[in-house]
Formats: C-alpha cells, structure tokens, sequence
C-alpha cells in the first residue's frame, strides 16, 4: 500500500515534471519563431551580416521562445524575472541614449564639417521614415504605431527601439527585428536602386578631397549642434544629447579615458544586453501576428523611399552646383543612416565604376547627417504623437 | 582663493535652493470639497471638508515642512505637513489629500483648520511664501459639489471652478483624454502635413548646421592664413631681412596650407610602410649573453641565517 502510493507520488511528480517541459507547451510558433533566430545566428555567423547585432538578437529570439508554463518569473514579459528585468533598459529607452554615447564617442564628423552641405542630404533621406508613416496610416496602423513603425526608414536601431518604446511598445520587438534586419540587408536592397537613378556619367563624378578639419572645429561641432538641434527639438534630446556629448569625449582631447570607456566598454555591455532582450522580446504569441508582416512590409518600403529620397536629392542638388563642385549621387544613399554600411555600399558601387574613385570618406558625410537627421526625426514623431 | 570658495558654496546653495523651490512649485491645490456629506470619507470614517493636493512635475517632490493655511499670519490656522512622514513624498504627476477637519492629532493628512471659514486655502513653501491659492465662496459651496481645475477639452485652457463629479486622488477631468497622437490623426488622416512639417523641421535644423558650419569653417580657415601670414611676417622681421610681400604671403601660405586628403593616405601608408619595414630583414643572429650575477640582499645568506641570541 505505501509502495503504491509511493509510486504513485513518483508518478505524479515525472508527469508534473513532464508538463512543465519545453515539449510538452511548445506551439507551432514557437518552432517558427526558432527558425528565425537560427536564420539570424546562421546570416551573423556564415555571411557576417552585421554579427554584432544580428548574433545576440538571433539567439535572444531562441532564449524568448522556449516554451514554459507562464507564472514561474521567467520570461521577459514576466514581472520581477531576470530577463524582464534586463528587459527594463529597453521598454523605459534606458540603453538606446547609452548606445548613442558610445556612437557619438566613436564618430568622427570630419568627413561632415569640412563639407557641410553635405548634411543636407542627410535629411532628404528621412523621407523614407514619412513615406513609410503615411503608408502605415493607409494601411489602418493607428497614428502613434504609425511613427514608431516609420522610424524604421530612419535605419537606426537604437532610434527604432527607443521611439518605439515610446509609442507603440507592444510592436518594439517587430519594429526592432525590422531596422536591424534591414540594416542588415542594405548592401542588398540599396545598390539596384542607385544603378537605377543614377547615369554613368553621374557615377563618374569625381569629388573635391575633404579639407583637414582642425580641432577647435571639431570641438564646436558637438556643442553647437547638440545646442542647436535640442533648442529646435528638445524631445530628440536623450538621443542627440548623448550623440554629441559622446563625441565631445572623443574630440575635446582631454577625456580620452572616458571615449574609450563609451566607445568600448560601455556600447558592447549595452549592445548585448538590447540585442539579447529584444530578440527575447520575440516570443510567438507576441510576434506572430499579421500586424509583425505589415511592419517588415513597410519596413521594407520605407528603405526603399530613404534611398530614393538621398539618391534623387543629390541629382536635384547637383543642379545648383558648380562644375567641379558636384557631388556623386552615389553618395546619397549614406543619407538613410546605417552607419557605416551604407557608406561602404558607396564605395563599392563608385568603385565598380570607377577603380579609382573612393567614395567613402564623401559617403561618411550623410551618413553622419543621417544619424542626427534620424534622432530629429524621432524627436518630431515624439513631440508630436506622444 | 577662500573668496573663489566661499563663491563656489554660495552659487552651490544657490543651485540646491532653487532646485528645492522648483519642486514645490510643482504642487498645487487641485480639488477642494467644503461641505463632504456623503462622499470621500477619511481614515476615521468620518465626512469631513478635505484638500487634494496634485504634482503637476515629473520628479518626487517632497511636502514635508511646507505649509497648508486658511488665513496667512494665523498660526491657528495654519498647518505644518511634518516632516517625518514618508507619505508626504509625492509622486511624479501624484496625489495626496489632506483632511480639513481641525484635529490634527488624527495623523499627517489632518489640518488644524476647517474649509468653512474663510473662504481662502494656501499652500506655502517652507519659508511661507505662497505657492497656489485658491478663493471660494464659502456660503456658494454646494454639499458634495467640489471645486477645482479643470481643463477645456477644445481649447486646453485650466480653469478653477465647480467640478462635473468627485475625483479625489485622480485627474479632475472625467472624460476620457483623446491622445495627442489621435488628435493629430483627426487633423491629419493621410499623414501628408506630418510628413511634411516634419521633413521641413530636419531640414530646417540640418540647414542652420551646414550655415553654422560652412561659416565656421570658412572663418577658421581665414584665422589659420592670417596667423600664418603674421608669424611669417614676424619671423621674417626677427631675422632682419626684408621680405617682399609676395615671398611673405606664399611663405604664409605655405605654413597654413591643408593636406589634402591625397597627401595625408600618401603619408600614413609611407608611415605605415616604414613601421612594417623595421623589423622585415633580421640578422638571425642568436646571441647569448652571460649574466653577470649581481649581488642582491634577496639571496644574502647573512640575511638567511637567524642571528644567535645574545646572552
């Protein structure tokens, strides 16, 4: 009898044991949702599409689906467990400002002071964060989900995290799978576009080698713009605040620890921590819906209009320039932001034209437009739908 | 040096005063019921006249040591929030009520006065300057009815008057808020004006940069020849010789002038070269030399041995 009933309470505790398994509450989605992160974790490792991100957010997205029986402080929606707690960071905005330090401590604006104009084209390409707020209108997406999902156009990840954050937290991980995936994905989707709007002699075009920018310059770039671009629009200021003050770390000389600290350090803690938690955001019940196909959709299309909008606002510009003053409109993808890969996608495709003719240090002129134009556009959407 | 200091510590107190002053300022009184029959009862049970006090800020602010007062100069009436009481910290955009009752040996939130007198409530900072006050009409005041700010839906303007219900540790405003984002969608369904704006917004602020910046440049490059153009001018007059202003402005001209970026990748790949370079070509020449065996303290027998006690 006691036998029995000891057996029975083995029984008992393997069958609880059994039902608290991974096998026993996985779903279709969750199998798919692993799918995905093992296509993430294999495009970081095998075709090194930006592993950095790509890496942690593909095996967060492994971390966020495995199956468990809610209740037990687990997973990342769970109050007081681990991974909601590291989760915090990015549903308050906390680590996308701390990534901007470390971006700003890396960046070196050379390439934007010594030709300003080029900045310019730093905004046109935002039209794609309004091309693809205007579709996402259309397509019944509320205002405020709307703005965060066109942000993506903005090919910022942390700009995409921290608006959407802000606005539509429900849609982050979707939003933030999308501008990294695309970010991803610009040496892909960026070159077919620019062969398409650009002549061969407009390819050719051969720009004036930057002037050496001394260092008071460089010093004054981060605190007039910080003060500048906040006074205009001060919802931007966690992201440019930071931006700039990372960089006048770098600049100033006097800080060299504390650039090396932000630039180092500091961003990969950060990076792995929004990488992990954003992939662990993923869970199916949360992401498998038809509302995530829509966002990849319009992300898709607003990197589509962002180059478009670079590309054709160089042709435009180039029409008010003075020979020998042009500018390639192969630069004018680097407008999108997606630092630096859009800028590399410049040289390439100017050196598939032209051996001799490096577009890159030009490229890195929008491109770093590109980063302020983005947090400004935020700042907007922010100021204006919160 | 001890005046820097005393500055220092003056303009610091200054700075923490000020930060205190602003925190209270974020207070004011929100919802006022003067004659509570049935409503709102407070911890004893009783319907008690009570004073809803509301953080407008987005930081704690504490209330302790500040003021609530029917008649200014009136210690009779006038109560002191105490200060050790860890409810009186309001919370960002809170609420904390006060009960006008008379009795404030019933705890922290018990005034030592009653709503019904004076027609006059006040909240006062620690040094009793007025921070919000309200005036009402005593014999007006309505049983159940409260008063308080309230805010116009269309034209967002607060006023202070007769609320539509009792909303004691809330928003005043019973009706729901459209969000700012939906209000926006009303004005603008396709998105075009906000694209717009939004557009002209980025490029306003990234045009003021590239003024900002092709002047600046322009100017410090001007700074840079003129310099340039001095020190050739002095060094030229130290060593007594009587440049022609041509040589001068070319010499000037040359100590200012840029690399340009051709010339700078020429000199980091000659630099870069020239470091791969040191060590391409070795002697293979392995050379041992003997140690000379320097005497060290560390390996001293002397120091090794234990002395012999003396006797």
């Amino acid at each position: 009898m006691e036998n029995h009933s000891f057996f029975e309470f083995i029984g008992e505790n393997i069958h609880q044991f059994l039902t608290y398994t991974g096998f026993a509450n996985v779903t279709w989605g969750h199998l798919i949702m692993i799918a995905f992160g093992l296509a993430f974790i294999y495009l970081a490792i095998a075709k090194k599409f930006e592993p950095m991100l790509l890496l942690p957010i593909g095996f967060g997205i492994l971390v966020g689906n495995i199956p468990f029986v809610p209740g037990l402080q687990i997973g990342v929606y769970e109050d007081g467990s681990v991974l909601n707690y590291l989760y915090f960071g990015v549903l308050k905005g906390v680590y996308p400002p701390l990534i901007f330090l470390g971006i700003g401590a890396m960046t070196d604006f050379s390439a934007l002071i010594s030709n300003p104009k080029l900045m310019l084209i730093g905004a046109a390409a935002q039209l794609g964060i309004f091309g693809a707020y205007i579709a996402s209108l259309a397509l019944g997406f509320s205002a405020a989900e709307a703005g965060a999902i066109g942000i993506i156009g903005g090919a910022d990840g942390p700009t995409a995290i921290f608006l959407s954050s802000k606005l539509a937290p429900d849609l982050m991980g979707a939003i933030a799978i999308a501008a990294y995936s695309y970010m991803a994905l610009v040496p892909v989707i960026q070159p077919p576009i620019m062969k398409l709007l650009t002549t061969k002699k407009e390819r050719l075009i051969r720009m004036k080698p930057p002037r050496q920018v001394p260092q008071r310059e460089k010093i004054l770039f981060p605190i007039i713009g910080m003060l500048l671009t906040c006074f205009l629009v001060p919802s931007g200021l966690p992201l440019l605040g930071m931006l700039f003050f990372g960089n006048l770390l770098k600049e100033s000389g006097v800080t060299k620890r504390l650039a090396t600290t932000a630039s180092g350090p500091l961003i990969d803690i950060v990076t792995i921590l929004i990488g992990l938690t954003v992939g662990a955001s993923t869970q199916a019940t949360t992401f498998l819906t038809w509302k995530s196909l829509g966002i990849f959709g319009l992300g898709a299309a607003s990197f589509v209009v962002a180059t478009f909008g670079g590309v054709l606002f160089v042709k435009f510009f180039n029409l008010f320039l003075k020979e020998g003053n042009k500018i390639n409109p192969l630069i004018g993808n680097a407008g999108v932001s997606a630092v630096p890969d859009s800028a590399r996608v410049s040289q390439e495709v100017g050196l598939h034209y032209d051996k001799t003719n490096y577009l890159l240090m030009h490229a890195m002129g929008p491109n770093v437009a590109g980063v302020i134009g983005s947090a400004v556009a935020a700042g907007i959407l922010l100021g204006f739908l919160s | 040096m001890i005046m820097k200091r005393l500055l220092f510590l003056l303009g610091l107190s200054a700075i923490c005063a000020a930060g205190r002053a602003q925190g209270l300022k974020d207070i004011r009184i929100n919802e006022v019921l003067v004659d509570n029959r049935t409503s709102y009862v407070d911890d004893h049970g009783n319907h008690v006249g009570w004073v809803e006090l509301h953080n407008t800020g987005y930081s704690n602010v504490n209330i302790g040591g500040a003021y609530l007062t029917v008649r200014r100069g009136d210690a009779a009436r006038t109560y002191r929030i105490p200060k050790n009481d860890a409810r009186t910290v309001i919370a960002p955009q809170g609420y904390v009520i006060f009960f006008a009752d008379s009795t404030s040996n019933r705890g922290t939130f018990h005034t030592n006065f009653v709503l019904d007198e004076t027609g006059y409530l006040a909240f006062l900072d620690q040094g009793r300057n007025v921070v919000d006050s309200v005036i009402y009409e005593v014999a007006a005041q309505l049983p159940d009815v409260s008063i308080g700010w309230t805010e116009d839906p269309e034209t967002g303007c607060e006023t202070f008057g007769v609320l539509e219900g009792i909303t004691p540790m809330q928003a005043n405003e019973i009706t729901e808020k459209v969000q700012a984002s939906e209000k926006f969608r009303l004005h603008d369904p396709s998105g075009v004006v906000m694209a717009l704006t939004a557009m002209t917004v980025v490029f306003s602020a990234l045009i003021l940069l590239y003024l900002i910046f092709k002047n600046l440049g322009r100017a410090m490059t001007r700074a840079a020849s003129a310099s340039g153009g001095a020190k050739t001018a002095a060094a030229n007059g130290g060593s007594g010789t009587t440049g022609t202003a041509m040589s001068g402005a070319s010499a000037g001209g040359g100590a200012s002038r840029e690399l340009n970026g051709e010339e700078i990748a020429a000199i980091a790949i000659a630099l870069r070269r020239y470091e791969e370079d040191l060590h391409d070509i070795e002697s293979h020449v392995l050379t041992i030399n003997r140690v000379a065996r320097a005497y060290s303290p560390w390996s001293s027998k002397i120091y090794g041995l234990n002395n012999q006690p003396l006797r």
